[in-house]
């Protein structure tokens, strides 16, 4: 697995006081780099003014 | 081959309630029949997780006395159905697997399990859910017991296909119901997401959890659905629009339906998807534009990203959802259950927050191009079902980054529909995906039930 991407996994985990696996970040290192590079094709999607946000629907009770 | 003379488990729900109704057939009877063909071939199938024979004979039992007093209460009443086990049912603690046991809030009865229960089904038990094939028994596939059933509602894809119970309830959060009812040769059903409580659900990702019916036709996708369709208090995100009555959907008419097919994604996904399916589904469409349908090309260009976005939102809500149970989790979970883990902690608010701009660019472009069309008709699957030595524990989570065919409708919560629509040359099924305009659940059952009417697919039986 890519270091960075190790050691900013670990230190996301540590944060929510969690520890992988043993073995579990080599196992799993093709795909997190694979979820990784997922996240960087979707921040490249132009969603132009799209917001979110949460709304009354008043046909809705 | 008529209902008289079909063995009693391979009876259609819509078969069975009518000879119920009339008194030609005991609940009784037919819950015994279905009982003994479960326990004749569940030791290979592995579809079970929870057999409730006992109190299904008593509830059949029940079931038969009240309408013999004259009280039947309609299409489910007396019909044995079975449950993915990610469904609470308050004689059965939930085994959740690929899920913490702590995770199932276990409520009673789910308000979907419930509400067959009020149309007097009878319950057979909980079905296996897995997302772990490396956890032993997995079901097997009874179309070639070598091959996966498709998951995640593994255990009712193949309870179905092979008569071990005449309907299921199932559960789709990126493709759940539609992928084993598309390997398996069944029909699965997703309504508009709101449409169905997911109250007692165990939940993968609130936002695009959905619970529905798995069936072998159309028609009886149309009773479970009748019967578990409906706002539900309990449920923070269950719309209050009024229920149609889906029975209006069994009639043989597509004249004049415009049906979408959207060419672009299709091609995007050629690549990795089997020739065979792609013949299988044109040919579908085809008969469908022969029966008076008229098909146009569409183009919703975020659809290409929509499954990683739906990956996106759904591993976050699930790492959300499922904080607390993380800790033991990522020790003695299961192999998908601790990559999933991985995945929610890797992303960003701005990621999670991304995704969800993403699904809205999305939503735009489907009410868009709903204003032209009355259904998308697209494929269901990239490959018929795999061998088992085929597939490891993470082949699901890596569908699910990169783009695909179900996904995208659970981001967008359109109602889809996964009906077969023909068999390979190795004679597996394939299953052509409709999918409908929101809580526009009849245009898609009536164009399911067109095409079903005339292909008749449902004759065709597992070897099992």
């Amino acid at each position: 697995m890519d270091r960075t991407l190790e050691e900013t996994l670990r230190a996301l985990l540590a944060k929510e006081g969690l520890e992988p696996k043993e073995g579990d970040l080599e196992r799993f290192g093709p795909l997190l780099e694979q979820y990784v590079a997922t996240l960087k094709t979707l921040r490249g999607v132009d969603v132009g003014e799209e917001e979110i946000a949460g709304t009354f629907h008043p046909e809705s009770k | 081959m008529t209902a008289e003379n079909k063995a009693l488990h391979y009876l259609t729900i819509h078969e069975a309630h009518k000879l119920i109704q009339s008194g030609a057939l005991s609940p009784v009877e037919l819950t015994r029949a279905i009982v003994e063909r479960i326990d004749a071939v569940d030791g290979q199938l592995h579809a079970f997780v929870n057999l409730m024979a006992d109190t299904a004979l008593e509830e059949a039992r029940i079931a038969e006395a009240e309408i013999l007093r004259g009280n039947y209460r309609g299409p489910m009443h007396g019909i044995p159905v079975a449950v993915k086990d990610q469904l609470d049912v308050k004689e059965a603690p939930a085994e959740i697997r690929g899920l913490d046991a702590s995770a199932a809030k276990q409520v009673g009865d789910a308000t979907a399990v419930n509400k067959l229960r009020e149309g007097g089904a009878i319950l057979l038990g909980k079905l296996a859910m897995s997302s772990m094939p490396s956890e032993p028994p997995q079901p097997r596939n009874p179309w070639d017991l070598k091959r996966i059933t498709g998951g995640s509602s593994t255990g009712a894809g193949a309870a179905v296909s092979a008569g071990l119970c005449m309907g299921a309830l199932g559960e789709d959060t990126a493709g759940s119901i539609r992928n084993p009812a598309s390997l398996c040769g069944i029909v699965g059903f997703k309504a508009t997401y709101g449409r169905v409580s997911r109250h007692g659900l165990a939940p993968l990702g609130w936002s695009l959890d959905h619970c529905g019916p798995m069936t072998r036709v159309v028609e009886d996708a149309v009773h479970m659905l009748q019967a578990i369709a409906g706002y539900d208090p309990k449920d923070p995100t269950s719309i209050n629009v009024p229920v149609p009555e889906y029975g209006n959907a069994l009639r043989e008419d597509v004249r004049g339906m415009v049906i979408g097919v959207p060419r672009d994604f299709i091609a995007l996904c050629r690549e990795k998807t089997s020739p065979e399916i792609l013949q299988l589904v044109d040919e579908a469409i085809g008969e469908l534009e022969s029966f008076g349908a008229r098909i146009q090309n569409v183009s919703l260009p975020t659809l290409k990203y929509a499954t990683q976005a739906n990956a996106v939102i759904y591993y976050n809500e699930h790492y959300a959802g499922h904080r607390e149970e993380a800790k033991t989790a990522i020790k003695t979970g299961a192999t998908a259950r601790r990559a999933r883990i991985y995945f929610g902690v890797l992303t960003g608010s701005a990621d999670y927050l991304h995704a969800q701009r993403i699904r809205s660019q999305l939503k735009r472009e489907c009410a868009e191009v709903f204003q032209k069309v009355d259904v998308l008709a697209l494929p269901c699957q990239t490959s018929t079902a795999p061998k088992f030595e085929e597939v490891d524990a993470l082949d699901t989570l890596r569908k699910h980054l990169a783009p695909e065919y179900h996904a995208p409708f659970n981001l967008a919560g359109l109602a889809a529909i996964s009906i077969p629509c023909g068999f390979s040359r190795a004679n597996l099924p394939v299953a052509l995906q409709l999918v409908g305009k929101p809580f526009d659940e009849l245009t898609v059952l009536r164009a399911a039930y067109t095409y079903q009417q005339h292909a008749r697919w449902y004759e065709k039986r597992p070897p099992i």
